[in-house]
């Protein structure tokens, strides 16, 4: 009895775990009925959907590559397809295409892989995005779109073949500064091989620049804007080139740059020679510069003597003189010996030329060692006689006659005489260069100025020409021996005396100097008695 | 007796040719400049001209002879000067001129120069 009770208790208990198993696996079986309806149900969704997009979608088995699916898009391109594999779809293959992707289609979890192909019957370009998807029945099929690239294609085609043979260094890299595509000229400029530079960075080829600067430039390109600049890249054989480099960036895609580069080199040795060209030229500009200036500053002295034989004519007359004077008293003492009040005289005479000659020899030391005689006061006519005398026998080569018509009240000014008998003579020589035939110099004063005028009937000065007259090297008879000096030291030392010069002049007719001066004040109530010098 | 006019803006020179002259007979007037000689003129006829070629009036030393030669066409002119000969002969263009004495000059070139000028002119002192 007992032992019937506990095989009846072990038959209950082996009833209810049977049944609880049965429970168990009615309850997966409805689960796995569930899950199945609900991946129906998605997968339906997913080929619905899949039959309103216009690129074709199938779905294949990785294994037997038969395709399970195709939407309506996929059935328009290639016919029906479905149960055939897709290498026969597609491709017209017997066996897989090469770049299948069926083999690495695992689980589901892998991101989509994208590849480009060919279709051989309409040779169009396909970019195929592939992802592993379950299908209902468990098993894990391949999902793939082929969306159609023919013109994208063709035209990146076009641009490999153009930057192919491009002149210019060309070569895209990512954000990073990896070196991702090169073209023929980047391989022959640089001195590397494609694959060299492939495995290479931008800061790698780059002598200039860090990896972080590098790194940032090419942020700043993707953000902001193109850039260019000049760098240098490393050649393979270690030599430098130096490169203009712009970078740029595609409008849409921010995962890459790229960069044309040209060989500047050859200019920049062009830019060198210019650029030392150039730096010769300043220095010998400032040599010449300084060389000027210092001329200019000597001419102050030599310029109203331009020829050395006017020069030297000048001298001549103002030594002849006293010494002729000498000659004829000493003679005359000599013939009158008897009578002492002669000789006398006479050598009163003597004495009094001789140092006239001596004070002419000091003057004319001090021409030569070209010191300009202090201010001091002194009469304006005297300077004019005498410069009149300097230039007679030039002006009397020439033909050219000077009038004098002098101030007998002129007050004196104060002023260095040498460099106003410059002035003068300056004028003088400016009017017979003219082709004067008559040169008026007048002397005239008012209550608090002292004037001097030179007027001559030479050809004139036109508008033009007066507004550059005072300027340095300034000349209209640079073939005929102007140096432009004349009129510029004139103008000079006039103001250095506190003075103006003007000129009017009426071409062809007649042209008129006037300088200004600042007389010496002097008691009033003088009067201004002019007459002509006698 | 011949006549003497001797010109020159130096007193000098007008002081001992005049000297030089009369004691050689001449009759000698001088001017210190082309105005006062040719004024001189009026009154006293030269036969030789002396006279320097820069003078410092408005006159020339040809200038003046010029003049003087309009009414006293055998005047005979020696000019002087400071400068070389050459620019008063070149300036002097067809007024005729008997000499040029650059200075310094001695008192027998003077002479010689007057006595040579009035042989020319058929004068003498």
């Amino acid at each position: 009895m007992g032992n019937t009770i506990r095989d009846q208790d072990a038959h209950d208990r082996q009833v209810d775990a049977l049944r609880a198993h049965i429970r168990e696996l009615q309850h997966a079986q409805q689960s796995t009925e569930h899950t199945q309806k609900i991946r129906e149900r998605e997968r339906q969704e997913l080929l619905a959907i899949a039959n309103m997009v216009d690129h074709p979608i199938f779905v294949s088995d990785p294994n037997t590559y038969e395709v399970l699916y195709a939407n309506e898009a996929f059935k328009k391109q290639w016919g029906q397809g479905v149960g055939k594999t897709c290498h026969e779809i597609i491709h017209s293959l017997n066996v897989p295409h090469e770049q299948c992707p069926s083999a690495y289609v695992s689980d589901e979890s892998s991101p989509p892989g994208i590849l480009e192909f060919q279709a051989p019957k309409d040779l169009r370009w396909y970019r195929c995005i592939h992802k592993a998807i379950p299908w209902p029945d468990g098993r894990t099929l391949r999902y793939q779109m082929a969306i159609a690239i023919a013109d994208h294609q063709q035209t990146r085609r076009r641009e490999a073949s153009i930057l192919q043979t491009a002149a210019d260094g060309f070569y895209t890299v990512d954000t990073q500064g990896k070196i991702l595509e090169v073209n023929q000229a980047c391989c022959h400029l640089t001195g590397y091989t494609e694959q060299e530079l492939l495995s290479m960075t931008l800061h790698d080829l780059d002598v200039m620049e860090t990896a972080q600067n590098a790194t940032s430039r090419i942020q700043r390109v993707l953000q902001t804007e193109p850039l260019r600049f000049e760098t240098s890249y490393r050649r393979k054989d270690g030599t430098q080139l130096p490169v203009e480099v712009v970078i740029n960036c595609p409008q849409d895609e921010k995962g890459y740059v790229f960069a044309f580069f040209r060989d500047v080199s050859v200019s920049k040795q062009t830019e060198e020679a210019a650029r030392k060209r150039c730096h010769k030229l300043e220095k010998k500009m400032a040599k010449r510069d300084k060389e000027l200036r210092h001329w200019r500053d000597t001419a102050v002295h030599s310029e109203p003597f331009a020829s050395i034989g006017m020069l030297t004519a000048g001298i001549a007359h103002e030594m002849n003189n006293p010494i002729g004077a000498i000659l004829l008293a000493a003679q005359d003492a000599l013939a009158s010996s008897k009578d002492k009040k002669n000789v006398t005289q006479a050598l009163t005479e003597i004495v009094n030329q001789a140092i006239r000659a001596k004070n002419i020899a000091r003057h004319t030391l001090k021409c030569a060692r070209q010191e300009i005689s202090d201010k001091c006061p002194a009469d304006l006519n005297d300077i004019v006689r005498h410069a009149k005398i300097l230039t007679s026998q030039y002006t009397a080569r020439v033909r050219c006659h000077t009038a004098l018509v002098l101030d007998k009240d002129l007050p004196p000014v104060n002023m260095s005489q040498l460099e106003m008998e410059q002035v003068v003579v300056n004028l003088i020589r400016n009017a017979t260069e003219a082709s004067a035939s008559n040169i008026v110099i007048t002397t005239d004063h008012s209550h608090d100025r002292v004037y001097l005028t030179v007027k001559d009937d030479g050809h004139g000065i036109t508008k033009k020409e007066i507004k550059h007259l005072f300027g340095v090297f300034y000349t209209t008879r640079k073939n005929r021996g102007g140096t432009g000096l004349g009129l510029n030291i004139t103008h000079r030392i006039v103001r250095d005396h506190g003075g103006t010069i003007e000129v009017a002049s009426e071409p062809g007719k007649e042209t008129l100097f006037t300088i200004c001066l600042p007389p010496l004040l002097r008691p009033s109530g003088e009067t201004n008695g002019q007459s002509a010098d006698h | 007796m011949a006549k003497a006019l001797i010109i020159d803006d130096e007193k000098t020179y007008c002081y001992y040719l005049s000297q030089i002259l009369e004691r050689e007979g001449y009759e000698v007037r001088s001017a210190l400049t082309g105005h006062d000689g040719l004024d001189m003129t009026q009154t006293f006829v030269p036969d030789v001209l002396i006279v320097d070629w820069m003078l410092k009036d408005d006159y020339d030393g040809i200038q003046v002879a010029e003049a003087i030669r309009r009414t006293n066409p055998n005047l005979q002119t020696i000019i002087i000067t400071g400068f070389s000969a050459e620019d008063p002969q070149r300036e002097a263009g067809n007024t005729q001129v008997f000499r040029y004495l650059e200075k310094p000059f001695e008192i027998q070139d003077v002479l010689n120069a007057v006595h040579d000028a009035l042989q020319q002119a058929g004068t003498s002192a």
